[in-house]
C-alpha cells in the first residue's frame, strides 16, 4: 500500500497483471521443429590419431581448470608432454579456427598442460584388478600406451625393453633438444605408478626365451619399433664413414660419441634425417648438407623442424639423389649425385622423383648419414610363428591389431603404422582395447564402432569406460560453417617461442622451443571455438524468446511443450551444440509416446572433413 | 526571478525538479536539446535519477513502462518519427496503467522529410489512451510537465505534453523556474506498489477473455473521464503553491464575441495579437485556446461557444479525407448545442510555415463574412 492507499489488489482491477502461471498453455505443441542440445565432436579431435578430447580440455582450461584439462588428455593419451612437443599436430591442420584466421596452437596447449598441470594418478587407477597378465615387448610410444590403457583396465602389465632405459624411439631416436629426457621420464614414471612393471635390458629371444613369455602371460602386445636402418642399395655403402641414421641417434642418446668428418651429408627427408643433421651440428660438424630427392613440399619431416635446421646453418639439396659413394685411398671422399625432377604421383600420392639424365655431379664429403627409413629387427617374432611381410613388418588386422597368432597383438612401427609418435600411441590404445575384448570375449569391431570418433580410426577411451555418462556424440563432427563466428573476435595465434637463437642452440642439446608464456595462454585458450562442447555461455538461455530453455546444474534442457521452434538458440549457439531437428508426426507413433525428434536430412551424417593426414 | 531558457531546457528543468528517477530516451530533432540537457545534468550530478540511452524510441518507451511498473517515476521525450515508432508501446503504457510523462516536440511526420512544427504526430496518437496537453510557450511547457506527474500518478494513466517544434522548443524566452522546495511541496514522491516483485513473481499483459478485456477498457475509459476533476485540482494546487496555472481551455473576450477564433499551441500567442488588432478595428472577436486534447474538454468548449454565432478554427495539422483535427473534435463537441455556431476550418502553419498576425486577421474576417458553412477546410499558404 502506498501513501495514497493504493495496493496491488487495487491495481489488479485496473490493469491486466497476473501472479498466476501460464504454463497450462502449451504454446509449443504445434511446432514441427525443435532444438536439440547435443554435445558433438570437434574436427581437431577427429583428426587426432589418438582421439584426444581437445575441445573439452580447452573448455576446462578456459575456466582455469588446467589439472582437469590435463586429465581429459590423459583419458586417451599417457604422453601429452611428448606429443605436446613432437607431434605432427594433424589437429591443427583441421582446426576450424584455421578457416577464420589461424589454427589454435593445440600442440602448444597440450605441452603447457603437461608441463604445468598436476597429475593425480590415484584417479586413473582402476576400480578393480583383473587376474590376467599381459606382456608388452617394447617400451616406445606404442608399448607405453598399450601398457597404460591396459593398466587402467585392471590388468597386470609388464613391459620388456631391450635397451637400458624405457622410451624406445622417444629416448633413443628423438634428440634431447626436441624432447628433454626428464619430460619423457616423468610421463613414464606415471605409467609405472599405475602399476606397470618395466623390465629394461631384457632382449626377448636372447635374455629371456620366447616360450616363457607365452607361458606366463595371457596376451602379448608387440611394440618393437623399427630400429634398423634401410639400406641405400648403392655402391660404396659399406665404406668407413657411412653411418646409419637411427643407429647414429641411438649411439648419441646412449651418451656415446660418434666421430664425424668435416663435411657431412645426410641422405633422406624425414624427421630422422633432420634430427641427424641437427644432432651432427650440435656435435661439432660445421658443413652439413641434407640430400633429398623430392622438393620441400614432399618432405615428411615437420616444416618447423626443417626451418630450424636451415636456421642452424644446415644446407638442403632438394631434388637430388645419391648415385654412388666415392672413395679415395679406401676412404669416403664424396657422393656422386644426380638431379631429379618430379613426375607423376606414386602409390604414396606424392610425385615420383625421376632422374634427369646426364645431370650427375659430385659432392665432396667425409661422412654420410643415411636416413631413408627404418625397419623392425627382431628375430624372435619368427619363432612365434607371426607372419611378416617382405620388409619384416608384422602383419596385423588394422581394426583389431591382432596378429595371425591367437592372443598376440602388435602395433607401432614394427606393425607398419605411420612412423609418428601419435600413430604409435593410437596403436597402443587400440591394442589395449583389443586385448581387453579378447580376454573378455567381446567383439572388438562392435566395441570400436561404438566408441569410434567421427570417421577416423580412433576411439574415445573415456566413452568406452563409461558410455552411460559420456556427454558428446562422437559421430557428429562440427564443420566450420556451423560455428557462429560472430561470437568470436579475430586474434593472432600465440606460437611457442624459441628459447635459444640458432647460434646458441647449436652449442648445446638444450630444448630449443619454449612453452607458451603462461600470461598468454588464457588468450590462446580463448581463441579456441570449443567446437561442439557446451561452455555454458548462456546465449541460448538468454535469447530464447519463449523462456523455454531451462538452466540446470548439469547444463540446459529445452521445454519442448513451450518451445515454438524458432531456432534462435541453434542459430546463436557459438559452437553448434544446439541444432534443430524435425519432430516426427504422430502418425504411426504409439499413443502416449512423446514425439520423437528426427534430425533434418544430412544432420545425422558425420560431415566429411577429409581422410588421413 | 526569471531566466532565459529555450523550451526544451525548460522541460529538462521540470524533469529535474520533479525528481524523475529514470529517463529513457533516444535523440531526434527537435527534441534533442532535452536529451542533451538531461545528459548534462546527469554528468554534473544534478539529475536525481539515471538516464538510459536506448537504441530506439520503442525501447525507450518499453524501458519507461518496465521501470514504472517497479514503482519508479519516469520520463521520456521524442518527436515525429520517434513517436510513430513508439506507437505500439503507447498502448502498452496506458493499458498497464503506468504514469509515464512524455514530452513530444511537435514536428511533421515524413514523407516528405522536414523538421518544422506540425501537431499531426501527437494528434494521430489520439486513441492510444494517453492524456494530451498542448502548450503555448516555454513557461507553460515547464508548468505542464510538473502538473503532468501529479495528474498521471493520481489516475495511473500516462500523460503526453506537446510543444511546438522550434517555436517553443528552441526559442529563448524569459521563464520562471520555481525552487525545489516549492515543487516538492506540490508534487509528492512517487509511491505505488511495484508489480515486479521477486518474492511474488508476476507478469503483465496476460491473456484475458473478451468480457474481461472489455471490462478493462471500460474501466480505463471511466478513469480517463475521472481525470477531468483531477486535472482541475492539480492546476488549482499549482496556482496556490507556484502562483500560475492553465485551464484545459482558455477564453479571451468571448462573452460579447460575434466570432471566436480557436487555436492551440504556439500559434495562440500570435492569435492574441491578431484579435486585439481586430478588436481595435471594431470586430467583436474572441479567442478560445485549447490546451487539453485528451480528455477532450467538451463541456468547457460548449460553455465558451454556446452563444457564439461563428467560429474559426486554425489547425496546424491535417487528417487527410476530413480536415483539421481540432476542428473535427470541436464540431463533435458542439453538436449537442441547441444553437450551433457556424464553424470554418483553416489549415495553416503546417511544417512550421509562417502564420502572421495579418494572416490570422484575414482568416477571422473571411470566416465572419461567410454565409454558408462548409465542412471542408480552407488551406492558407503565404504564396497563394
Amino acid at each position: 500500500m502506498n501513501n495514497r492507499g493504493i495496493t496491488i489488489e487495487d491495481i489488479k482491477k485496473i490493469a491486466p497483471f497476473s501472479q498466476g502461471s501460464t504454463e497450462i498453455f502449451l504454446t509449443g505443441l504445434w511446432s514441427s521443429r525443435k532444438p536439440v542440445h547435443i554435445e558433438k565432436t570437434s574436427p581437431c579431435r577427429q583428426a587426432c590419431p589418438i582421439g584426444n578430447d581437445i575441445a573439452r580440455a580447452f573448455y576446462e582450461a578456459s575456466m582455469g581448470h588446467y589439472d582437469e584439462a590435463l586429465r581429459i588428455y590423459r583419458q586417451d593419451n599417457p604422453l601429452p608432454g611428448v606429443c605436446g612437443r613432437v607431434c605432427y599436430h594433424s589437429c591443427e591442420m583441421k582446426c576450424n579456427r584455421k578457416e577464420y584466421d589461424e589454427a589454435v596452437n593445440i600442440r602448444g596447449f597440450e605441452r603447457f598442460l603437461a608441463d604445468n598441470g598436476k597429475v593425480d594418478i590415484e584417479r586413473e587407477k582402476p576400480a578393480r584388478q583383473r587376474k590376467e597378465k599381459v606382456a608388452i615387448i617394447g617400451s616406445g610410444p606404442a608399448g607405453l600406451s598399450a601398457a597404460y590403457h591396459l593398466a587402467r583396465l585392471g590388468f597386470s602389465v609388464t613391459i620388456y625393453e631391450a635397451l637400458p632405459e624405457p622410451g624406445g624411439m622417444l629416448r633413443y631416436g628423438i634428440p634431447e633438444y626436441r624432447l628433454p629426457k626428464d619430460i619423457l621420464g616423468r610421463e613414464i614414471g606415471y605409467i609405472q605408478q599405475l602399476g606397470v612393471e618395466i623390465r629394461t635390458g631384457v632382449r626377448i629371444g636372447k635374455d629371456m626365451p620366447v616360450a616363457n613369455i607365452r607361458k606366463d602371460y595371457q596376451a602379448l602386445f608387440l611394440a618393437l619399433g623399427a630400429h634398423g636402418g634401410m639400406e641405400l642399395g648403392i655402391e660404396g655403402e659399406d665404406l668407413p664413414g657411412v653411418i646409419e641414421g637411427v643407429a647414429y641417434l641411438r649411439t648419441i642418446n646412449l651418451g656415446k660419441k660418434v666421430k664425424l668428418g668435416k663435411k657431412v651429408a645426410v641422405i633422406g627427408g624425414g624427421n630422422t634425417a633432420i634430427d641427424c643433421a641437427r644432432t651432427a651440428r650440435r656435435s661439432g660438424a660445421k658443413d652439413i648438407t641434407i640430400i633429398y630427392r623430392r622438393s620441400i613440399a614432399e618432405m615428411p619431416a615437420l616444416a618447423e623442424d626443417v626451418g630450424s635446421a636451415e636456421k642452424e646453418g644446415i644446407k638442403i639439396e632438394f631434388l637430388t639423389a645419391p648415385k654412388r659413394l666415392i672413395a679415395e685411398n679406401g676412404k669416403l671422399s664424396g657422393i656422386e649425385c644426380v638431379c631429379m625432377r618430379l613426375g607423376d604421383p606414386d602409390a604414396s600420392g606424392r610425385p615420383r622423383p625421376v632422374t634427369v639424365e646426364g645431370s650427375e655431379f659430385v659432392v665432396p664429403v667425409d661422412s654420410v648419414i643415411t636416413a631413408i627409413g627404418q625397419v623392425p629387427e627382431a628375430e624372435f617374432v619368427k619363432e612365434l610363428g607371426i607372419s611378416l611381410d617382405g620388409s619384416g613388418i608384422i602383419q596385423i588386422s588394422s581394426e583389431s591389431t591382432a596378429t595371425n597368432i591367437d592372443g598376440i597383438f602388435a602395433g607401432g612401427d614394427s606393425a607398419g603404422t605411420k612412423a609418428f609418435v601419435a600413430d604409435a600411441i593410437a596403436d597402443g590404445k587400440k591394442g589395449a582395447l583389443a586385448i581387453f575384448c579378447y580376454l573378455e570375449g567381446r567383439d572388438i569391431h562392435k566395441e570400436f564402432k561404438n566408441h569410434q570418433i567421427g570417421n577416423q580410426p580412433s576411439f574415445s577411451f573415456q566413452r568406452f569406460l563409461d558410455p552411460e555418462h559420456y556427454p558428446a556424440d562422437l559421430k557428429k563432427v562440427i564443420p566450420y560453417d556451423k560455428i557462429n563466428t560472430l561470437c568470436f573476435p579475430h586474434g593472432a595465434r600465440h606460437s611457442n617461442p624459441d628459447h635459444l637463437t640458432p647460434k646458441e642452440a647449436v652449442k648445446t642439446f638444450k630444448e630449443v622451443t619454449g612453452s607458451i608464456d603462461p600470461a598468454q595462454m588464457p588468450f590462446e585458450i580463448y581463441r579456441c571455438f570449443k567446437c561442439g562442447t557446451c561452455t555454458h555461455c548462456d546465449l541460448c538461455f538468454l535469447l530464447c524468446p519463449d523462456i523455454s530453455i531451462v538452466k540446470g546444474k548439469d547444463g540446459y534442457t529445452i521445454k519442448s511443450d513451450f518451445c515454438k521452434g524458432c531456432g534462435q538458440c541453434a542459430t546463436t549457439c557459438p559452437r553448434n551444440v544446439i541444432e534443430m531437428g524435425e519432430v516426427l508426426s504422430s502418425q504411426g507413433e504409439r499413443e502416449g509416446e512423446a514425439p520423437r525428434i528426427l534430425f533434418a536430412e544430412g544432420a545425422t551424417r558425420a560431415p566429411v572433413t577429409g581422410g588421413g593426414q | 526571478m526569471k531566466i532565459l531558457l529555450q523550451g526544451n531546457y525548460a522541460v529538462a528543468e521540470a524533469v529535474r525538479l520533479a525528481r524523475v528517477q529514470l529517463v529513457a530516451a533516444y535523440p531526434i530533432t527537435p527534441q534533442t536539446p532535452i536529451y542533451e540537457k538531461l545528459s548534462d545534468m546527469e554528468n554534473e550530478g544534478t539529475l536525481p535519477g539515471i538516464m538510459m540511452r536506448t537504441e530506439s524510441e520503442h525501447s525507450a518507451m518499453a524501458a519507461c513502462i518496465a521501470a514504472s511498473l517497479t514503482g519508479v517515476r519516469t520520463f521520456t521525450a521524442t518527436a515525429s518519427q520517434g513517436l510513430a515508432l513508439m506507437h505500439e508501446m503507447l498502448h502498452f503504457a496506458s493499458g498497464n496503467r503506468v504514469p509515464i510523462v512524455m514530452c513530444n516536440v511537435n514536428r511533421v511526420v515524413a514523407v516528405p522529410w522536414a523538421f518544422g512544427s506540425d501537431q499531426s504526430d501527437s494528434l494521430s496518437q489520439r486513441d492510444t489512451g494517453w492524456l494530451q496537453f498542448y502548450c503555448e510557450d516555454a513557461q507553460e511547457a515547464f508548468d505542464t510537465v510538473v502538473q503532468a506527474y501529479r495528474i498521471a500518478e493520481q489516475v495511473l494513466l500516462p500523460v503526453m505534453v506537446a510543444i511546438d517544434g522550434f517555436f517553443t522548443s528552441h526559442f529563448i524566452e524569459p521563464i520562471e523556474i520555481p525552487d525545489q522546495a516549492s515543487i516538492d511541496a506540490y508534487l509528492p514522491s512517487f509511491n505505488i506498489p511495484t508489480r515486479f516483485n521477486e518474492e511474488d513473481p508476476a507478469y503483465i499483459a496476460n491473456v484475458v477473455n473478451p468480457e474481461q478485456y472489455m471490462g478493462y477498457r471500460q474501466r480505463s475509459f471511466e478513469d480517463m473521464e475521472a481525470t477531468r476533476s483531477v486535472i482541475k485540482t492539480a492546476n488549482e494546487e499549482y496556482q496556490r503553491i507556484i502562483g500560475r496555472g492553465y485551464d484545459v481551455v482558455e477564453t479571451v473576450s468571448t462573452d460579447d464575441a460575434e466570432i471566436v477564433l480557436v487555436t492551440s499551441g504556439a500559434m495562440t500567442s500570435t492569435a492574441r495579437v491578431a484579435i486585439q488588432s481586430l478588436r481595435d478595428k471594431g470586430l467583436r472577436v474572441g479567442l478560445l485556446k485549447m490546451k487539453a486534447f485528451r480528455p477532450f474538454p467538451t463541456q468547457e468548449v460548449q460553455e465558451a461557444l454556446k452563444n457564439v454565432p461563428k467560429v474559426a478554427v486554425i489547425d496546424r495539422n491535417i487528417s487527410l479525407g476530413k480536415g483539421g483535427i481540432w476542428c473535427q473534435e470541436l464540431k463533435a463537441a458542439l453538436y449537442p448545442l441547441e444553437h450551433r455556431p457556424m464553424v470554418t476550418g483553416y489549415i495553416a502553419g503546417i511544417c512550421g510555415a509562417d502564420v502572421s498576425p495579418d494572416m490570422i486577421e484575414d482568416m477571422v474576417v473571411k470566416a465572419f463574412e461567410r454565409e454558408k458553412p462548409d465542412d471542408l477546410p480552407i488551406w492558407v499558404r503565404r504564396d497563394q
